[in-house]
């Protein structure tokens, strides 16, 4: 099976990166290769995830803007018409989980998730990558 | 302690006997297998403790050398520790609102004075102007957006500021900020010399725990000591410095090692103010520390008192300090909010007042103490109301404050605090043998040592080696819900652009101009620490000029060149 490979970003302005090492440090440990980049717009992650054709990103927001990052990345990507699945995690209350199901990121990994969820869910979502399309 | 040789026959007799007696428990309990504890910094524990493990402890008073128990011969009798919350969001407007709300519910400073402990937002702490590019989804977040005259008047208008406590804490904006607080301050006819608060000026601490890129660790250093040296010289009720353990501590640094780092940092920025020709008995009394507090609650009590001792030592024995007041370390604690989780938040009120309580037995002078909802988002009035509530409860119903140091002189208390000073120190010389903070800053050994331990701390909770109630034991089979304190993000940033035009368009650019470029030239002949004093002047007048905040910083970076260095730099 082809490697999977995962765009972790971080706001630049956002200083909350202590989930964030947990998760990179778990996926690595998985197999899995891990790029990480600190980003100021939408369109640095949109162009990096095309240049490094990676399988899914993996955004953290912890200050309370995440609709807003949300809503700025998927609109770039559509954009582009590029299609990728996006996961999210940080600070983020639960009650605000369903909106960003709606809107498109793929699954949201707040504070009480483990390491290992957000792993078992990238491996998961890449299973579907690596099957044929009928 | 002293105790007779009497004393210690009878308690290493009573000592041998009560070991035979735990001895039995292994023998005859077969399932029952003696615990090995062990604190948060790793030192081993026994199951009680005895004259023997205190019989070298010195026999001290409050308000004495080392001032293990105290700064004062009375501490909480003569004035409470000042509840002093960390707040801030939206505008100055919004942030302002709320300082009005927490002064009404209690937040105080020594002799019920106004405190203004004023978070600002990831743009202000950096000095991006609110329309800058890289500040696009951050105005206002997590903080305030401050970058005007105005802004600082939304904020403290009506404040008779040398009454006032006035605390922004930014990051690498601390000299900026100072000047135009300073300017704002003249408009409404004070004089800096009349002024009472403090800048954190601990850039290099915020930019390695947070790793979000700054300036090169030499410009951070250059403004920190220009920092120090004009308020030594202009502002003597000005704390200039207040190093920052709680970042440390929320990046998974133990407690003694938060204690280490911060000594080792003192040290080494205290030998860059006396090749400036700055006396340690001018400038050591203003630093003070913003401390952690995590959950290991005999271990942070101990903690604070031998951060107190080993304060007192150091500036004694190294820096031959004569002035009291620069052997007595003044510190802050801010509850840890990374302890407090985001399941059943209504827990998180039992575990700041563990914290609040370890901070009052250990003697500190102020407290922010974290509000349940957290890990939610913005704490909402009820959560900061009720965190200020839990200060008041310990206050006034407990009868706690009543007696200072407390603890002192329990064998446990008096042999851990010796431990834990022994464990700081090793981390202190340690950090010092291998060239000091400032280097082991630059070349990552901090950065590097903090994220190991970050996912250590993770390996342990998903291993179940810790427990945290609620995250990984005593889970609710669905998650609570409960909703975040929000404000219009759009709104915000709209409100700050505006205000910012507004400026722009009322003052005298040519003049603005006229004033950067100064405040460059004088960046431009700041060329090596020991010049420390050249560069303030200019920014005052910048500031007079109405120039922004970020305006100046910029100014100053131009000459510098970059701000994307990043907190795991390597020199």
């Amino acid at each position: 099976m082809k490697k999977i490979r995962i765009l972790f970003c971080r706001y630049t302005l956002d200083g909350h990166d202590r989930g964030l090492h947990t998760v990179m440090r778990k996926c690595r440990d998985d197999g899995m290769e891990v790029i990480y980049i600190h980003f100021t717009s939408a369109e640095q992650i949109t162009q990096t995830a095309i240049q490094e054709a990676v399988d899914v990103i993996g955004i953290t927001a912890s200050m309370g803007h995440h609709f807003l990052i949300a809503e700025e990345l998927l609109g770039q990507l559509g954009e582009k018409n590029y299609e990728i699945p996006v996961i999210m995690g940080g600070v983020i209350p639960t009650v605000d989980v369903p909106r960003l199901l709606e809107m498109g990121i793929k699954s949201v990994f707040g504070p009480a998730s483990a390491p290992a969820e957000a792993s078992a869910f990238i491996s998961k979502l890449c299973e579907k990558r690596d099957q044929p399309t009928a | 302690m002293m105790y007779s040789k009497d004393d210690l026959n009878k308690a290493f007799e009573i000592n041998e006997k009560w070991t035979k007696e735990v001895e039995s428990y292994k023998k005859n309990r077969k399932d029952f297998q003696l615990p090995e504890y062990q604190t948060d910094s790793g030192i081993p524990l026994k199951y009680t403790y005895s004259p023997l493990d205190a019989k070298d402890t010195a026999v001290e008073m409050p308000g004495f050398y080392p001032y293990t128990r105290g700064l004062r011969a009375l501490t909480y009798q003569h004035t409470p520790w000042m509840i002093q919350m960390l707040h801030g969001y939206g505008t100055s407007e919004e942030t302002r609102k709320r300082t009005d709300y927490l002064l009404k519910e209690g937040m105080s400073g020594y002799g019920g004075q106004a405190v203004a402990l004023i978070q600002v937002d990831p743009p202000t702490t950096c000095g991006y102007e609110p329309d800058d590019p890289s500040a696009n989804y951050a105005v206002g977040l997590s903080g305030a957006s401050i970058s005007t005259l105005d802004d600082l008047d939304d904020l403290l208008g009506g404040y008779d500021l040398p009454k006032t406590r006035v605390a922004p804490n930014t990051r690498f904006t601390c000299l900026p900020m100072l000047a135009m607080y300073v300017a704002y301050a003249e408009r409404r006819g004070y004089k800096p010399n009349e002024l009472n608060g403090q800048s954190q000026n601990d850039s290099l601490t915020r930019w390695i725990t947070t790793d979000i890129g700054g300036p090169s660790p030499q410009t951070q250093q250059k403004l920190r000591i220009e920092l120090i040296r004009y308020a030594t010289e202009n502002m003597p009720r000005w704390n200039h410095t207040n190093l920052c353990g709680y970042l440390y501590g929320e990046t998974c640094a133990t407690p003694a090692q938060e204690l280490g780092i911060i000594m080792a940092q003192a040290v080494d920025i205290i030998e860059a103010c006396i090749k400036v020709n700055l006396h340690p008995d001018d400038f050591v009394p203003r630093f003070s520390s913003q401390v952690h507090l995590g959950m290991d609650f005999f271990e942070e009590v101990a903690k604070l008192r031998a951060w107190r001792r080993l304060w007192a030592k150091t500036m004694k024995e190294r820096f031959d300090c004569k002035n009291p007041r620069a052997l007595q370390y003044r510190m802050h604690v801010q509850t840890g909010g990374s302890a407090l989780t985001q399941e059943q938040p209504l827990n998180n009120i039992a575990r700041t007042t563990l914290q609040v309580l370890a901070s009052v037995l250990g003697g500190v002078q102020s407290l922010h103490t974290g509000s349940y909802d957290e890990a939610i988002g913005l704490p909402s009035e009820e959560a900061v109301r009720t965190a200020i509530r839990v200060n008041q409860i310990i206050l006034h119903e407990s009868g706690v404050p009543k007696v200072t140091d407390p603890l002192g002189g329990s064998y446990f208390i008096e042999s851990l605090t010796d431990r834990i000073e022994e464990e700081g120190k090793k981390i202190m010389e340690q950090i010092n043998e291998m060239g000091g903070f400032f280097k082991c800053t630059e070349n990552g050994w901090i950065r590097n040592l903090l994220e190991n331990q970050m996912i250590e701390w993770r390996r342990d909770i998903d291993s179940g080696k810790r427990t945290v109630v609620g995250l990984n034991k005593f889970r609710l089979d669905r998650d609570e819900e409960v909703p975040p304190f929000t404000f219009d993000l759009r709104e915000t940033r709209e409100k700050a652009l505006n205000r910012l035009e507004a400026l722009r368009s009322r003052r005298d650019n040519d003049l603005v101009e006229k004033k950067l470029s100064e405040v460059k030239d004088r960046m431009r002949s700041y060329e090596t620490i020991e010049q420390a004093g050249i560069l303030m002047p200019a920014l005052i007048d910048a500031a007079r000029a109405e120039c922004t905040l970020a305006e100046m910083m910029n100014a100053i970076l131009e000459v510098t060149g970059g701000r994307f260095y990043s907190g795991k730099y390597k020199a």
